[in-house]
């Protein structure tokens, strides 16, 4: 019998026995519970849902904590901190038990730090795609595949959101659980509109991240939609469409970056410079667009890596080939045809790459030429072949050439004559010749190694060699037997490198590059070689001259390009260089800053400022690009030149396609040198150096660009306003006067529209303000002089009172262009037409004075006339194949 | 000897560019100074010569003329700072005479220009000291070209002495004179010798080789590479001194003319000026001018002369 007084305890007595029973029986600790695995195979979520559906404890957790996608869980049945301990057993993690619940935090979520790396390539041929932006969309961690497509990103362990893209491509985005260090290939697909998306962009890797200041991508895609001059696609002029870059002359090829002079370009064709860019005397570049993948151009801003010029780098990459498949193009147009073909020796290992260019106007004028006395003939060429070995993920090798040449050649004084031998007798014709050309021959050898998953490295050898030759071949009877003379003088410069480049991303917030190079030139001034076989021997071969002067120089840098608060980042690097002349050294330490201010999501403010040391410099034949241009080194009397450049700019991303940057530099140039207004490049009497003067320059100017990206319709409009000056004590009466670099303003326009799939166009449009030149203001009288050895005298000379206190006059040009594709069984036909000059304006190539005479009075009279090239509307048309 | 003509190259390279591109040339609208009217000086000044004055003015660059005449040209003349006297130059003439003055080597002088205008145009010259020549070998030779063809030359060498302390300018000029007889009939020929100017003096630029089409400047040189006593070598050509049967005789004589830098460099300057005149593409060259607030050259002259006569063997 129970008490019913005691009723109330008994209650509070079974109910602790009740709770005390439930506890022994669920309530030990929910990470005790034992769960049933009913399905061993799935990801981590899969597995820590069954562990809810299956205990009835409720399991909190963070996302960040590492998630696989594929697990196999080797347990059938096991309690829950066992599976959770398999579960993270790569990021360890921690568990709180709150009741029912499990809250799991990582236990080393803040210092666990994996890295990502790989290569970008294009989808379809393999192809690596240069500075492809890498980002993770949840933190905003970023990189940029390098000049060999190659990546490194640190993050930290966990759940990312890897996005990459490129211009041309479609956007990838993959999430990914990152538990350890991942190598990854990423094989970005071409947009199906690629054609639509004619932009020749501002390089922005994540648009506004980037420290770069005055960079620009040229993708060979935009390249290839512009028109241009005969056909031939030119990586140069579309260079000179970019604010801040000019011409300086109708036509030509050279680059006039921010009042800098066409020899303080940097031009690199995979890594080696280049000498002489240009075909027929600058008119077309010797860049066939073929063989280019790359194209990218610093102006200012230099980060550490980039030395040895003033005014600006020029970076050019060639394809790889295709690793999966054979395929090549073949193209005839005016004035070259050109061919190409490349892909796998073995699939996705060994790549080749050949590209092939020849005009035909030689072969096409000698029929007009049959019955003519004196005959000419001109041509240029250009072949570019590369070899790549994919030995591993890790190794690649690279195996690139170039070989060019212009000649350009006389034949005159046809004679036939007789030749007799023991037994019979007959003529043949013979002729005099005159010949002169110019050519490069580079070559390099190049080697990847990624050393871990942060380390890349390459190590290049190049040889470039470039040559001009001016020769002539003279027949004439001794006795009664003819001989011949052959006389050649060539100069030029033959370079021997080795560059070692490292890329070390050590965490995210840092990308670390360092490396150095050695060259070692020799200038050849100048070298006679005359051959004879007056002897009746064997030929002579007699070399005059050959001072040639082997010059060593070298260069060293380390830069960091890192986050120092979340919105301000900079690129902080030191470049070091040295030269060595006859007797003296010459050393540079440049230090070099780019910054970058992250203003608001849209705007970004950037800045720089960089030091740079030229020791080479273009002794000029004249005011336009010729072959007779002489490199030169700087030597115990002649210092190097020197820059420094400061910048800053303002880049807004109006929309996601359209960005406008305003970019001011000021520029100021030391030890800059010119031929002595008394001199000449012809006058031997003296020797090069005599012919010098050093001074300096400063030039300032301010750069729009407004930029849309993508769509049917895409563009670029830029504006320039530029002053430049030079100073020399012994020009101009000590006087500042504009320097020929100096073009105050300049425009630039192109517009691309996409008309559909197989037809689009282009438009561009160029303004540029008239060059100065130098112009006689007076004509006086001019004796005989007493001791002339034979009369020269002209009877007057001119008087130059002002160096270029003239402008020519303004130039402006429209061309316009069209491409209709035509898909083939085979691959695909294109049609490339257009007109050059569309309005037919009269620019000016040089003035000059001349004699007139009044039809009307019959009275002569001095004018000042400009010679002009292609005056009106100049048509076009190519006709190209892709397979 | 045949020379490489770069210019010639270059010239047909742009015609072929014409060709190729299609070209046009048009008169153009550019609004040019209206300079002009600048005084121009010229006197070559030699010891025991008469003195000679050349004054016009400058004309604007398109003008058909090539200098305008004087009004009222005055010259005043100032020898070693001493006021020597004035001189009133001729209208309408372009040269005049001002006799009776002898100048000396040695000699500083200061000539002063007065116009109507009245502007004044100033030049400072000397005449320089006369350089001996202290001996004149010559021996006959062979010459390789850079043909390879052996040429018969006739190896000069003229010794002087360039004096320490100054730059000093000169200039070689060689003057064949032939005598002959034909048919009992004299005559007398005179010609500038275009003699091998293979000395160092005269190529400092050798690293250039000796093909490429140089400009000529007329045996000029100076003293960069000569340190005090110098042996100054020049080949002459067997034409220029080989007799045949008419000859009575020839005769070569060396000049060794000491010039003034001024002198030096406008007779330079004027040469590539000329040179590159006609091809636009060239950034044109200043003449040189010692005339302060004027155009031109007054220069002292100096030279000493030494010859080497050939006669038929008897």
């Amino acid at each position: 019998m129970i008490r019913r007084d005691l009723l109330p305890v008994y209650k509070v007595f079974f109910v602790f026995i009740a709770l005390l029973f439930a506890q022994l029986v669920h309530g030990q600790s929910p990470l005790q519970t034992t769960v049933k695995i009913e399905e061993r195979k799935g990801s981590t979520r899969f597995f820590l849902n069954q562990i809810e559906s299956g205990s009835g404890v409720v399991l909190s957790y963070s996302n960040k904590l590492c998630f696989s996608n594929e697990l196999i869980c080797p347990y059938s049945e096991t309690n829950i901190q066992t599976l959770l301990d398999w579960l993270f057993e790569d990021c360890p993690a921690i568990y709180i038990e709150r009741n029912n619940k499990v809250i799991i935090k990582s236990k080393t979520l803040r210092q666990k730090k994996v890295t990502i790396s790989g290569y970008v390539k294009d989808g379809s041929s393999g192809e690596v795609l240069i500075g492809a932006n890498m980002y993770d969309k949840e933190t905003f961690y970023g990189t940029t595949s390098n000049n060999f497509g190659f990546y490194s990103l640190t993050l930290p362990a966990g759940n990312i959101s890897l996005n990459s893209s490129y211009i041309g491509y479609q956007k990838f985005s993959k999430s990914l659980s990152l538990i350890r260090d991942t190598f990854i290939i990423i094989k970005l697909q071409q947009r199906a509109e690629l054609n639509e998306v004619s932009v020749l962009g501002v390089y922005i890797p994540s648009e506004l991240e980037s420290t770069s200041i005055g960079t620009i991508d040229v993708p060979m895609h935009q390249i290839r939609n512009m028109p241009v001059f005969l056909g031939e696609e030119d990586v140069m002029k579309s260079i000179q469409l970019l604010p801040g870059i000019q011409s300086g002359g109708e036509g030509f090829s050279g680059l006039f970056v921010r009042g800098g002079g066409p020899d303080q370009n940097l031009i690199m064709l995979d890594d080696v410079p280049v000498y002489n860019v240009g075909h027929l005397l600058g008119f077309f570049s010797i860049f066939n667009a073929d063989a280019i993948n790359k194209v990218s151009i610093v102006k200012g801003g230099f980060p550490a890596r980039y030395g040895g010029r003033l005014s600006s780098v020029v970076e050019i990459r060639t394809y790889d080939g295709d690793s999966k498949k054979i395929n090549g193009s073949a193209s005839i147009g005016i004035l070259s045809s050109r061919a190409s073909l490349n892909g796998p020796i073995i699939k996705d290992k060994l790549l080749y790459s050949l590209s092939f260019r020849r005009t035909y106007f030689d072969l096409i004028s000698a029929p007009f030429q049959w019955n003519k006395e004196e005959k000419e003939k001109y041509f240029f060429y250009d072949l570019n072949g590369k070899l790549s070995y994919y030995l591993s993920d890790k190794d690649k090798f690279y195996v690139s050439a170039y070989g060019g040449k212009d000649e350009y050649t006389v034949k005159y004084n046809y004679q036939d004559i007789s030749t007799s031998n023991d037994e019979d007798e007959s003529t043949k014709t013979i002729n005099d010749t005159r010949s002169s050309g110019w050519g490069n021959l580079i070559l390099s050898a190049r080697w990847n190694h990624v050393f871990g998953k942060k380390f890349f490295s390459n190590v290049t050898t190049t040889v470039s060699d470039y040559r001009f030759y001016i020769s002539q071949t003279q027949n004439y009877m001794l006795g009664e037997q003819w001989k011949y003379i052959y006389q050649r003088y060539f100069s030029g410069i033959r370079d021997f490198g080795v560059k070692v480049d490292f890329d070390y991303l050590p965490i995210a917030r840092h990308y670390v590059r360092f490396g150095g190079s050695y060259t070692q030139h020799l200038f050849y001034p100048g070298i006679d070689v005359v051959m004879s076989d007056i002897n009746d021997i064997a030929p002579v071969d007699t070399t005059y001259g050959g001072n040639s002067l082997l010059r060593p120089e070298a260069h060293l840098y380390v830069e960091d390009d890192f986050n120092v608060f979340k919105r301000f980042k900079v690129n902080l690097g030191v470049h070091f260089s040295s030269f060595f002349s006859e007797s003296k050294s010459y050393y540079s330490l440049e230090p070099r800053l780019l910054a970058r201010l992250l203003l608001s999501s849209k705007v970004s403010l950037k800045g720089s400022y960089s030091e740079m040391t030229q020791y080479v410099h273009l002794l000029r034949t004249a005011n336009v690009a010729l072959p007779t241009d002489m490199w030169l080194p700087v030597s115990d009397n002649i210092k190097p030149m020197r820059a420094k450049q400061s910048s800053i700019g303002v880049e807004w991303s109006i929309r996601k396609d359209m960005f406008l940057s305003v970019e001011g530099y000021h520029k100021k140039l030391n030890n800059i040198l010119d031929i002595k207004a008394e001199s000449s490049f012809f006058d031997y009497s003296l020797n090069w150096e005599s012919m010098l003067v050093s001074g300096s320059g400063v030039s300032d100017g301010i750069e729009f660009l407004l930029h849309k990206k993508s769509g049917s319709l895409s563009g670029w409009f830029g504006y320039t306003y530029s002053e430049t000056y030079n100073k020399f004590d012994e020009l101009n009466n000590g006087k500042a006067f504009p320097a020929s670099t100096d073009i105050r303003h300049d425009i630039s326009m192109f517009l691309s529209y996409q008309f559909n799939k197989m037809v689009d166009g282009g438009i561009t449009w160029a303004f540029g303000s008239g060059i100065p030149i130098s112009l006689p203001s007076d004509k006086y009288y001019a004796p005989e002089l007493p001791t002339a050895q034979y009369e020269e005298a002209t009877g007057y000379n001119m008087l130059i009172s002002e160096r270029n206190s003239y402008r020519m006059p303004n130039f402006h040009r429209m061309d316009i262009g069209f491409n209709f594709k035509k898909k083939k069984k085979w691959g695909m036909r294109i049609w490339s037409t257009g007109i050059i000059n569309v309005y037919g304006h009269q620019n000016p190539f040089f003035l000059y004075f001349d004699d007139n005479m009044n039809e009307e009075t019959g009275d002569s009279y001095w004018s000042l006339k400009q010679f002009s090239l292609f005056p009106f509307p100049l048509p076009y048309v190519r006709y190209t194949i892709k397979f | 000897m045949v020379k490489l003509s770069i210019k010639y190259l270059l010239c047909l390279l742009l015609l072929l560019i014409s060709v190729l591109f299609v070209q046009c040339e048009k008169d153009i609208e550019l609004e040019l100074k209206k300079e002009g009217n600048k005084m121009v000086l010229y006197s070559f000044i030699y010891p025991d010569s008469v003195f000679r004055l050349h004054f016009s003015n400058s004309v604007d660059v398109l003008s058909k003329d090539n200098y305008k005449f004087v009004d009222n040209g005055l010259f005043k003349l100032y020898v070693n700072d001493y006021y020597k006297g004035k001189f009133n130059f001729p209208e309408n003439e372009v040269s005049g005479e001002w006799r009776n003055f002898n100048f000396s080597a040695g000699d500083s002088i200061r000539l002063v220009a007065i116009d109507a205008t009245p502007d004044t145009a100033t030049a400072n010259t000397f005449i320089p000291q006369t350089i001996s020549i202290e001996k004149l070998d010559s021996v006959s030779s062979k010459y390789q070209g850079t043909d390879g063809i052996l040429y018969e030359v006739l190896k000069c060498n003229l010794k002087f002495t360039d004096p320490k302390y100054q730059e000093d300018y000169y200039q070689l000029v060689i003057v064949q004179e032939r005598w002959e007889v034909i048919d009992d009939v004299e005559a007398y020929y005179r010609e500038v010798v275009d003699y091998i100017k293979d000395d160092p003096v005269f190529y400092s630029r050798n690293q250039e080789g000796t093909l490429m089409e140089g400009l000529d400047f007329h045996g000029m040189f100076d003293d960069e590479v000569i340190k005090g006593s110098y042996n100054l070598q020049c080949l002459v050509p067997s034409s220029y001194y080989k007799l045949y049967w008419f000859d009575k005789k020839v005769k070569l004589t060396f000049y060794l003319y000491h010039h003034t830098e001024d002198y030096y460099r406008y007779f330079r300057t004027k040469l590539i000026s000329d040179y590159y005149n006609g091809l636009p593409i060239f950034e044109p060259v200043n003449i040189h001018s010692n005339v302060e607030n004027g155009i031109g050259l007054v220069s002292g002259v100096s030279f000493t002369l030494d010859s080497l006569v050939f006669v038929p063997d008897e």
